[in-house]
């Protein structure tokens, strides 16, 4: 297996997109495991996605999670008591 | 009923994730993970918050523009993950792509929401719906606000890329729709999504 060539294969790509079946995912995952150059280049890419979108601050949405999860936990909660 | 510590079962490849807060987490094992949260953990709940928050965060705001209306919708978003997760189908498709539409549908609705007709009246989110609409977009004059303003913003990637991207990954279009939208052949979509992500990795490298 050529590192190289996978990552070049256009299957990292599309798994960013969202574009990938439940088989290829899991490929994909697999690779990751077994390759930390993978999971970086899928990092990279994910990255270069969401600063497309405009989400540069999304490192500060990190910092919500306490909150949203506070607020999901509450509203399950009221709705399951 | 929530889970604070999860069952031990459910920890038997814990090596699998990425569990930092690092936005740019990968999850190594998404079958694990949604049965995390489909036991209510919270554990698992922080794992695919720290893991899709960015990306679903991106998706928002592509669509509604305002970070304290995307950072709403990003909490409904989750709630509705949350309260979903049961009717998530590995074998109908993958959990991103699940995530990815739970998202787009939430930020579609929030825009054809009576509230946000009256205060964006110029937003037009049915303007990828067909070849013709799409074909408008070229002309100036028909331009949506959210096109050009992609456009404008991303001026280093050339459009004929951006252009596959937005359909497919913020209008949720298989690589067979986009090629029927805007006419091209299926091959040459592929090789232009591919080679735009590529491309703006290096945009964003730093």
């Amino acid at each position: 297996m050529n590192v190289g060539d996978y990552i070049n294969s256009g299957i990292l790509q599309d798994f960013c997109l969202g574009l990938l079946k439940k088989r290829e995912e899991i490929e994909v995952e697999a690779m990751c495991r077994q390759y930390p150059e993978i999971t970086l280049e899928l990092r990279l890419l994910r990255k270069a996605l969401e600063k497309f979108a405009g989400s540069n601050k999304v490192s500060d949405r990190i910092v919500l999670r306490t909150t949203v999860w506070n607020n999901i936990k509450k509203i399950w909660e009221d709705e399951n008591s | 009923m929530f889970t604070t510590d999860i069952d031990t079962s459910q920890l038997a490849t814990p090596k699998r994730f990425i569990t930092n807060t690092n936005s740019n987490s990968i999850v190594l094992d998404t079958a694990t993970l949604v049965q995390m949260v489909q036991s209510k953990s919270e554990k698992g709940f922080n794992i695919l918050y720290d893991n899709y928050c960015g990306v679903l965060y991106g998706i928002l705001i592509k669509f509604v523009e305002k970070n304290d209306v995307a950072d709403d919708l990003l909490q409904e978003v989750f709630l509705k993950i949350w309260k979903n997760i049961d009717s998530f189908d590995s074998e109908r498709g993958t959990l991103f792509t699940w995530l990815l539409n739970i998202a787009r549908n939430h930020a579609i609705d929030y825009i054809r929401s009576s509230y946000h007709r009256n205060q964006l009246l110029h937003v037009r989110i049915d303007s990828f719906d067909s070849k013709q609409n799409y074909n408008n977009l070229n002309d100036s004059n028909n331009t949506s606000v959210e096109f050009k303003d992609v456009k404008n913003r991303f001026l280093k990637l050339d459009s004929k890329y951006a252009d596959v991207i937005n359909l497919i990954f913020f209008y949720g279009c298989t690589y067979e729709q986009t090629a029927s939208i805007m006419n091209l052949p299926l091959g040459t979509v592929k090789t232009r999504a591919r080679k735009g992500i590529g491309m703006l990795k290096i945009l964003y490298r730093h």
